[in-house]
């Protein structure tokens, strides 16, 4: 069930929280989590039935294993039931998510033809296992006890998050369903009605028109047309904003609803392309997917505590895995590559100039925005191996960019108009690149978990200050009117509800 | 300030309510798709099953009193007149999409089987829709043809999605300013004419080039002469008669699939739809019409370039036919003339093909800068197309 679907807006939610708060009224609070849990099995076995077992076979096989390591002292039996309980969940992630990549790569080496028929990456497989494979290793150091089995499941399965994260870490969320107080509130529901609208019109009203100019494109270069120098820059900046649209608003309509059942999911969002540098970048982008990565896979693997070799060795690991996490594909591994390269291209970059004594103590602000630039002049490259389906394709429009097949400004054969989609490109530029984001204008609402907790400085720069307070959220009348207006905007354009780009890792 | 919060809440949820009820009301009463038959207001019945989308025409054949039905792309969409008298004297849809490919017109052929009570079925081909490509078109999955239909979604569409809203708003429009549609405009025809001072050679050039990068890559999937054959089958059980027209491209279109190195295949093509008839027993009774080939109106000569006000007889562009050569067609399939295309057996077949190959030679040698033009087309690359 797609968040942009009627049956979601018109019937799932509706009915999902008034029983919850059903419930609640009825004082029965541990119930309410029980109705979650069902709600979050329904929700995701909508999709596809007969992988309802396969999550909840996962469930009990983690929460086993979670509380005996919570039960035993550290030592060797620890270390072993843990190492089952992560080879569990990554041949789990393994068979599921890289069998057929692997028997693809073992055939074209070997000249097999070797194949794993009917298999259907479970939805959401890779979020799930992250989250369970932190759970497991804090199991191992004790941070896990009390955790009763229902907390867990609601942990796991909770469904805003369940399918394309935020990737929410048991301390963040288990606390919360042990509140024994009234449950959300007025200001719950508002806050989050706002964020999930904001999410569904960035979805429905500007990714998925984004991804008109993209696809065309894209796809072209796949039947072996190859774009031209406009062409090629308008597909990969369309795709740069359908991506980040896609994700922002799916994030937003995750928080908002989890906000809506009065519980805060961390932030995973915060305008990637306002980023000064590639670490700022993933600082912004995916943000919980980056903590995992460098909680559980950057610092096991010695981070840079180890000298400044192995640091750029666990930095090119840490991408590479990164990447085939996306997608099993080597264009993916591509794109963590690009990715770990630009890294330590930075952490270098940087340590030389803090060496030699070139880092100004307040950075200027041409300065910032020559950063800013790069970096998103890096990261569409990225994306161009993200989105393409083969190297071929991917050079095809890289090439098409530095203008290897010439400077041609037509788009023949493409059914779109190439002002139409600069003047949008442009327009989002502006938006992406100077308009506070979502969580900033709500800020003083906590819409996010960070803010409940430490309340982060909310810094809005680039935003002009006068632009950042005329777009302060209020729960006044005019404000309903718009976000109603915002609505029905986003109903009426769910008529072909797509998926969500990050659904499918 | 939980009291500010609800009344912004209130004010929030029941704006969108209402505002969505209404949407859905006003959707529900015009409905220029039909969807919501014994609910729609008949006001605006007249101004219904007046779109061109697999919806609309799901719904057209839903009615369940057709007699007739055609089965193509928007070339007999367009070119098929829904005045002929055949076509006139029997209760007739036409179930054409843009575009189409043979599974759909399947799942089409097999619904209006369900639903009506038939006695024709016009069968318009082309051998591209014989191709393996996508499996469905545009808005055809959220159409009642689609055999996965899902009802809550498609009804929730017709009630609050975008496109419905604005057929809603264009049938208002319309009823204000009496519009009353031309028998060519209704029960899934479309009239097509050229916009003034259009050059139909330039037309013809970029219709060419769309259709020379689609036809590069075709080929023959064996599944689709399947369905076919089933529908042959059908056809023939529930004693509905059957005639299969190639539709009449323009004499350049072919020569795409000549230049383009695809005559073989598509001669094999049109001998496999004969072949079919003949194995199921039905070639007296059914026929295959070839409409095609390199002369007579397919041979028209196309406007010289820089000419804005040549208007050709039988062609829009190399693809699309006018309903004045569709009205040849229908004569030639059920008024017995004899004066264009031909109705195909296994007797005639070798004959016919080679005689289409004389006529190339001979049209080649007539429309030598024409042919030439074609070839360029192809050599300079072509994007996009079917």
């Amino acid at each position: 069930m797609l968040f942009n679907s009627y049956l979601f807006i018109l019937v799932f939610l509706p009915v999902t929280l008034g029983v919850y708060l059903f419930i609640i009224r009825q004082g029965w609070r541990k119930q309410s989590f029980d109705w979650l849990v069902l709600a979050s099995i329904f929700f995701y076995g909508w999709w596809k039935w007969s992988n309802v077992p396969l999550l909840i076979g996962s469930l009990l096989f983690n929460y086993t294993i979670g509380t005996w390591l919570g039960k035993i002292a550290p030592g060797r039996r620890a270390k072993a039931l843990l190492v089952v309980g992560l080879t569990g969940n990554l041949l789990f992630l393994g068979y599921f998510k890289y069998a057929n990549f692997f028997l693809d790569n073992v055939n074209s080496l070997f000249g097999l033809g070797w194949t794993v028929t009917h298999l259907v990456l479970p939805l959401g497989i890779s979020f799930i296992t992250f989250q369970k494979i932190a759970y497991l290793v804090d199991s191992s150091q004790g941070l896990t006890r009390g955790y009763g089995f229902r907390d867990f499941c609601l942990f796991v399965s909770f469904f805003p998050q369940l399918i394309a994260g935020p990737i929410v870490h048991h301390s963040e969320l288990m606390p919360q369903f042990r509140r024994k107080d009234s449950g959300p509130s007025w200001e719950d529901f508002s806050v989050g009605a706002v964020l999930f609208v904001i999410g569904l019109g960035k979805k429905v009203l500007v990714a998925d028109p984004f991804a008109a100019f993209a696809n065309p494109v894209f796809n072209a270069a796949h039947s072996g047309t190859v774009p031209g120098f406009a062409v090629a820059w308008i597909g990969t900046l369309a795709y740069t904003m359908q991506i980040y649209f896609d994700f922002s608003g799916y994030t937003d309509m995750a928080i908002g609803l989890g906000r809506m059942f009065g519980i805060r999911l961390p932030l995973n969002f915060n305008s990637p392309y306002k980023a000064t540098n590639i670490a700022d970048f993933w600082r912004r982008w995916h943000m919980t997917l980056s903590r995992f990565l460098r909680d559980y896979l950057y610092i096991p693997l010695g981070g840079n505590r180890k000298g400044p070799a192995r640091r750029y060795v666990n930095l090119m690991i840490t991408m590479l895995l990164g990447g085939l996490w996306h997608g099993a594909g080597w264009t993916f591994v591509a794109w963590g590559a690009l990715h770990g390269f630009y890294l330590s291209v930075f952490h270098g970059w940087h340590e030389w100039r803090g060496r030699t004594g070139r880092a100004a103590p307040t950075p200027y602000v041409a300065g910032l925005w020559a950063g800013r630039v790069v970096t998103f002049l890096a990261v569409i490259a990225g994306w161009v191996f993200f989105r393409a389906e083969n190297f071929s394709d991917a050079t095809k429009v890289l090439g098409g960019m530095v203008g290897v097949h010439g400077f041609s400004f037509r788009a023949d054969g493409l059914n779109f108009s190439l002002t139409q989609a600069t003047k949008m490109v442009g327009l989002f530029l502006v938006v992406v690149w100077v308009f506070p984001n979502s969580h900033e204008v709500l800020a003083s609402h906590t819409p996010a978990l960070e803010y409940a907790q430490n309340p982060p400085r909310v810094n809005l720069a680039p935003t002009p200050r006068w632009l950042g307070r005329l777009l302060v959220w209020r729960p006044t009348l005019l404000g309903a009117l718009i976000l109603a207006a915002l609505m029905i905007a986003g109903i009426l354009n769910v008529s072909r509800p797509s998926d969500f780009i990050y659904w499918q890792f | 300030m939980e009291a500010v919060y609800k009344r912004f809440a209130m004010v929030w949820l029941l704006t969108s309510l209402g505002a969505v009820a209404a949407i859905a009301a006003l959707n529900m009463l015009v409905d220029p798709a039909g969807a919501y038959r014994g609910l729609h207001s008949r006001a605006f019945e007249p101004l219904r099953y007046l779109d061109l989308n697999c919806v609309t025409k799901a719904e057209m054949v839903r009615r369940g009193d057709w007699q007739v039905i055609i089965l193509g792309s928007s070339r007999a969409e367009t070119g098929l007149p829904a005045t002929h008298p055949f076509l006139a004297t029997n209760r007739t849809c036409n179930l054409s999409f843009a575009g189409t490919r043979f599974p759909e017109l399947m799942a089409a052929f097999d619904y209006a089987c369900q639903h009506n009570p038939l006695k024709h079925v016009i069968l318009c081909v082309d051998s591209y829709m014989f191709s393996p490509g996508t499996r469905w078109i545009e808005d055809f999955p959220e159409s009642r043809f689609n055999p996965e239909f899902r009802a809550f979604d498609y009804y929730c569409k017709q009630l609050l999605g975008r496109s419905s809203t604005d057929r809603t708003w264009d049938a208002i429009r319309r009823r204000f300013q009496g519009y009353k549609p031309i028998p060519q405009d209704r029960h899934g025809f479309h009239k097509h004419g050229l916009e003034a001072k259009t050059s139909q050679r330039e037309l013809f050039s970029r219709v060419l080039r769309i259709l020379g990068g689609g036809y590069r890559h075709q080929s023959l999937d064996p599944a689709d002469l399947e369905m076919f054959r089933h529908m042959v089958r059908v056809c023939r059980d529930r004693r509905i008669d059957l005639q299969v027209a190639i539709m009449p491209v323009h004499a350049l279109d072919l020569e795409l699939l000549y230049a383009g190195g695809r005559w073989s295949q598509f001669e094999r093509w049109e001998a496999d739809l004969v072949e079919i008839l003949a194995q199921e027993g039905v070639d007296g009774k059914f026929g295959v019409w070839d409409f095609t080939g390199y002369a007579g109106p397919p041979a028209e000569a196309v406007p010289p370039e820089g000419d804005h006000t040549t208007r050709m007889k039988y062609y829009f562009e190399n693809s699309h036919c006018t309903p004045v050569l569709g009205g040849l067609m229908l004569d030639a399939m059920f008024e017995g003339a004899t004066t264009f295309g031909i109705k195909l057996d296994q007797a005639n077949i070798k004959a016919h093909l080679a005689r289409v190959l004389e006529d190339r030679a001979a049209y080649a040698r007539t429309n030598a800068a024409d042919i030439a033009w074609v070839s360029r087309i192809l050599s300079e690359g072509t994007a996009g197309g079917k």
